[in-house]
């Protein structure tokens, strides 16, 4: 039993010994304890004095690791002494730290918020640009634009050779019925090739699969749709449940962590079904429905399918005249790669941010050197000391390093946790539009990135200051360090450099900061053409089933008018509301670069047919009202007028302009719009519709009930001046009135879709508005500190120059200049450097002019006044010298 | 010459007598020292192997018949420091024998 036990203790020795001498030192315990008189003493003695020699032969082998190479000819180290005074600097360190308590705290507090701030954002780009997608041969995956195409169009493209796999997919809302109140769902249709493509597992059950194009009803769930309306009850897998009152089987669950490919299906979908082969859609040219993703065959590039998808779009635009051309130009198929597709104009704006943020961690670098600088030439006297009594340059160094090594392994750690906090105020902050953002948290890399980070920023900060003071200790130290003099002249230009780039460093985020928030602000005051208080806008899904109404597109559409007509009659009806109008589009519902839903070339009766077609919006007759558009010539029409063709309608400036030239030449126009006639009553002015920064294009609008087919979609608007809480509740039940089946409509007011349109611009301006107070507070703790520091070396000559003569306010001015000197310095290369970085954030810009001078004449403006301020106490304190008491200091 | 500790010393007295294995070398030291110097094999083979490191002693094959057990041989220098420990501590007795005579009652 002992030896057994001793045996395996035997086994932890490091490996050298154990094979020496393991064997016979068990066999040694046997005939000891065979031979004993005492057997049970022998046993015990052996295993209680087995740990000490265990830890002695690590310690050992250890050594002999780190130290093998020993230089010949050189006595070996006694035992254990390298590691011994390895321990020992570090021991040393810790004291020599503890005993400066404001310097390491205030080290460890700068290292802390540059590497906390760098690294949050390093997690960012990190998880949105750096990683590759979670898909099977993700840099193999391409997007084919732009936008969604048909299947027919999709067919046309399998002619490619360079894409071995396709995959397609159309979204749109559906309706859930028979699981308490209906709900609106987010739907996803998909081809065979999707789920393969993507590399998607089921949870629970199947995934679709081949067979199940053949039978439309069938339907996968995701992960959340399955908890959140299911309640994660597994026996819905194989039921029935019905969507859009169809009955559908519900043969899986997707997995929980299957990320979306966003640019094919958008951000959330809740039910997945296969494409339908019935369905007009899978024949017709003219559904345009269907986002394209392929991939690459191995050693295909994307240029080789570039060239392919290029002739196809030209054969194409040949055999079917006028269908794939805009404004007499085919229309291109890109190929992008999904990577790119899904990251977009995000990249630049995240290189920008981590620019902007490595700019504030170099700041707080500075300062971290100065304290260094600063601590060191109070140290030469202890550093000459050791010198003379025997301490080498290179433990002098290694002891330096320690001590800043520790530091910077410190300041990693409170960087860590203001990376994680960092991060989390980063998403709440962050535009919903940024790809990716549902992934991003601190983990193992980012943390090994900090940690990365803080040791090399404060080993190499620290270095400088180390090198300079080990140096010391030959002739010119001890000449020196026998008075405390101003550091050498070296410390003292290098000082200066550090604060002249930090101030430069600080112009540029402080302008950036400027110019963003100006624009934002420019952006939240802009005029966007309608009324944007006090109007909710709802968006409704509200098929016709063609079982109802017949094949008629006609006859659909007037059943659609009529229904819309219905839900606006009973909106109008609840109380505080004042007026109601519906249409396929609202202003502000689609931001972000995304359109809809109708673009048409009205055919002017005369003239030629528009370059680029318009953007038709079937309004209801109180759309002009509601929203307030104002009019350059003519108005809108009265309600009950738009009754038969030519109907009446509005066209935009800009359409006016193109076409006519002028806004007044318009009115009384007539055009033809899909075989349907109308005639210009009004032309309105140009709207921000799809958001404040895109551009007018133009738009036509046309009465609702002279629309020729019927939208699934429509969204009303509402314009109430009630803003209580039973506003949703007595809407949704207004709507429930006319509508029985219609899922929970989701509500927003136009002013929180204003928000969301400008979240990124606020977003920009938060952020650097962030970065650049704390840029600007370092700034002037750096200079504050430092000139404070030169004033408390230079004191003997100040008290010389006093007893000379000079005036206490006349050393004050002095020292305000070098102080304002410097900022001035730095605010020149500043300048500069802000105009080069004006153009990484040109394209955020909105109506400021980037490299706007007047803004960066206000952050010069701000930074000297910084300057003076910081100055002002080191002024003062060189102002209170006393000739006597500073030269007996001595 | 630094003082050599009691076991070091003991363990190369017992080895100038002849060649020894692991545990007899335990014996005779425990025999030696009449039960003070009691040792255990972790110990010793950590001696052991410090001591055929520096070359003080070394390892001799096993003699054809016994079994496999290491035995080990002290060496010339090995036998130096030894004989110069106990000459270093007869010098120390020698100085200090009178003064515990000088106090006999």
């Amino acid at each position: 039993m002992t030896l057994r036990l001793y045996r395996a203790l035997i086994r932890l020795l490091p490996r050298r010994v154990r094979e020496r001498d393991g064997e016979e030192m068990s066999r040694a315990l046997a005939d000891q304890i065979a031979e004993a008189r005492a057997p049970s003493a022998v046993r015990w003695r052996a295993l209680i004095r087995f740990p000490m020699v265990l830890a002695l032969e690590w310690r050992d082998a250890w050594r002999d690791a780190l130290f093998a190479r020993r230089v010949p000819g050189a006595p070996a180290l006694s035992r254990g002494s390298r590691m011994e005074s390895i321990t020992r600097m570090i021991r040393q360190g810790a004291r020599g730290l503890a005993r400066t308590p404001a310097f390491s705290l205030t080290v460890i507090l700068l290292l802390g918020v540059g590497v906390g701030s760098v690294s949050a954002i390093f997690a960012v780009v990190d998880h949105v640009l750096l990683r590759p997608l979670p898909y099977p041969n993700a840099d193999r995956l391409v997007v084919i634009g732009p936008g969604a195409h048909s299947i027919p169009a999709m067919q046309d493209m399998q002619a490619m050779q360079s894409i071995e796999a396709w995959a397609a997919a159309a979204t749109d809302n559906a309706r859930l019925t028979g699981h308490g109140d209906p709900l609106r769902l987010r739907q996803a249709l998909v081809t065979g090739g999707f789920f393969p493509m993507f590399g998607a597992r089921a949870a629970i059950g199947r995934l679709l699969q081949p067979a199940d194009s053949q039978v439309a009803n069938t339907a996968v769930l995701s992960y959340g749709a399955w908890v959140r309306v299911f309640g994660g009850d597994t026996s819905v897998i194989g039921s029935t449940i019905r969507i859009d009152d169809e009955p559908v089987t519900v043969a899986g669950v997707l997995d929980a962590t299957f990320a979306l490919p966003e640019t094919i299906v958008g951000t959330t979908v809740d039910i997945w079904r296969p494409v339908d082969p019935s369905a007009a859609y899978m024949t017709q040219r003219d559904y345009w429905m269907f986002r394209v993703a392929g991939r690459l065959g191995t050693a295909r590039t994307i240029a080789q399918a570039q060239q392919e998808a290029t002739r196809i779009a030209n054969e194409r635009a040949k055999t079917f005249p006028g269908r794939y051309t805009e404004g007499g130009r085919v229309l291109e198929l890109p190929v992008r790669t999904l990577r790119d597709a899904t990251i977009g104009n995000v990249d630049q704006a995240l290189r920008a941010l981590l620019v902007a943020v490595s700019l504030l961690l170099l700041v707080a670098c500075a300062n971290v050197t100065h304290l260094f600088l600063a601590r060191g030439v109070g140290r030469s006297k202890e550093m000459v000391l050791r010198r003379a009594l025997g301490a080498r340059t290179r433990s002098l160094v290694a002891q330096l390093l320690i001590e800043s090594g520790m530091l910077g392994a410190a300041g990693a750690i409170v960087g860590a946790s203001i990376a994680y906090a960092g991060v989390r105020a980063f998403l709440v902050l962050a535009p919903s539009e940024l790809p990716r953002a549902t992934t991003i948290t601190v983990d193992a890399r980012v943390l090994l990135f900090a940690a990365g980070v803080g040791m090399f920023t404060a080993v190499v900060f620290g270095l400088v200051p180390a090198l300079r003071l080990a140096r010391r200790g030959s002739s010119d130290a001890l000449r020196d360090a026998g008075r405390t003099l101003t550091g050498s002249r070296g410390a003292h230009r290098l000082r200066r450099a550090l604060l002249v780039g930090e101030v430069a460093v600080s112009l540029v985020l402080v302008a950036q900061a400027g110019w963003l928030l100006r624009s934002f602000i420019h952006m939240s005051r802009a005029d966007l053409g309608f009324r944007t208080s006090g109007i909710v806008e709802i968006p409704l899904s509200i098929p016709i089933p063609t079982r109802e109404t017949g094949d008629s597109p006609g006859a659909q559409a007037a059943e659609w008018h009529r229904r819309m007509e219905a839900i606006r009659e009973s909106l109008a009806q609840t109380p505080g509301v004042q007026g109601v109008t519906f249409g396929l589009s609202m202003p502000l519902e689609w931001v972000g670069g995304g359109q809809c839903c109708w673009s048409a070339r009205p055919n002017f009766a005369g003239l030629a047919l528009p370059a680029r077609s318009s953007v038709t919006h079937p309004v209801s007759d109180e759309y002009f009202d509601v929203f307030a558009i104002r009019f350059a010539a003519g108005e809108g029409w009265m309600r009950g007028t738009a009754t038969r063709a030519p109907y009446p309608a509005v066209i935009n400036e800009e359409l006016a302009k193109q076409v006519f030239g002028d806004a007044g030449v318009a009115l009384g126009a007539t055009f033809a719009l899909d075989k349907t006639d109308f005639r210009v009553v009004g032309v309105a002015r140009n709207t921000r519709h799809y958001g404040v920064d895109q551009p007018y294009g133009t738009a036509v609008y046309i009465p609702a009930n002279a629309m020729p087919f019927a939208p699934d979609n429509v969204t009303m608007a509402v314009l109430t001046d009630r803003t209580d809480d039973a506003l949703a509740r007595d809407l949704r039940a207004a709507i429930w009135r006319a509508e029985s089946r219609l899922p929970i409509p989701t509500i927003n007011t136009v002013a929180q879709l204003a928000r969301r349109d400008s979240a990124h611009r606020r977003f920009d301006a938060v952020l650097f508005g962030a970065f650049s107070i704390v840029a600007l507070l370092l700034v002037a703790g750096g200079l504050a500190g430092t000139l404070l520091y030169m004033v408390s070396l230079e004191r003997r000559s100040l008290g010389i120059r006093l007893a000379l003569g000079a005036t206490p306010r006349g050393l004050a001015r002095g020292v305000l200049a070098s102080g304002v000197g410097l900022a001035a310095i730095g605010v020149i290369f500043g300048t500069i450097g802000a105009t080069f970085a004006g153009r990484l954030i040109e394209s955020r810009l909105y109506g400021v002019e980037a490299r706007d001078a007047r803004t960066l004449g206000l952050a010069v403006i701000v930074l000297l006044l910084i300057a003076l301020l910081s100055s002002w106490i080191p002024a003062r304190r060189a102002a209170v010298t006393n000739p006597i008491e500073s030269l007996r200091a001595e | 010459m630094t003082a050599l500790a009691p076991r070091d010393l003991l363990i190369l007295a017992v080895l100038a007598d002849g060649p020894s294995h692991g545990y007899g070398i335990i014996k005779a030291v425990e025999d030696r020292s009449e039960h003070d110097v009691l040792l255990d094999p972790a110990n010793l083979y950590r001696c052991l192997r410090r001591m055929s490191r520096d070359g003080w002693i070394d390892e001799v094959e096993a003699r054809a018949g016994d079994d496999r057990r290491r035995t080990y041989r002290i060496t010339a220098k090995g036998r130096a420091i030894l004989r110069s420990e106990v000459q270093r501590l007869e010098g120390l007795l020698r100085g200090l024998r009178p003064s515990l005579a000088g106090h006999k009652r």
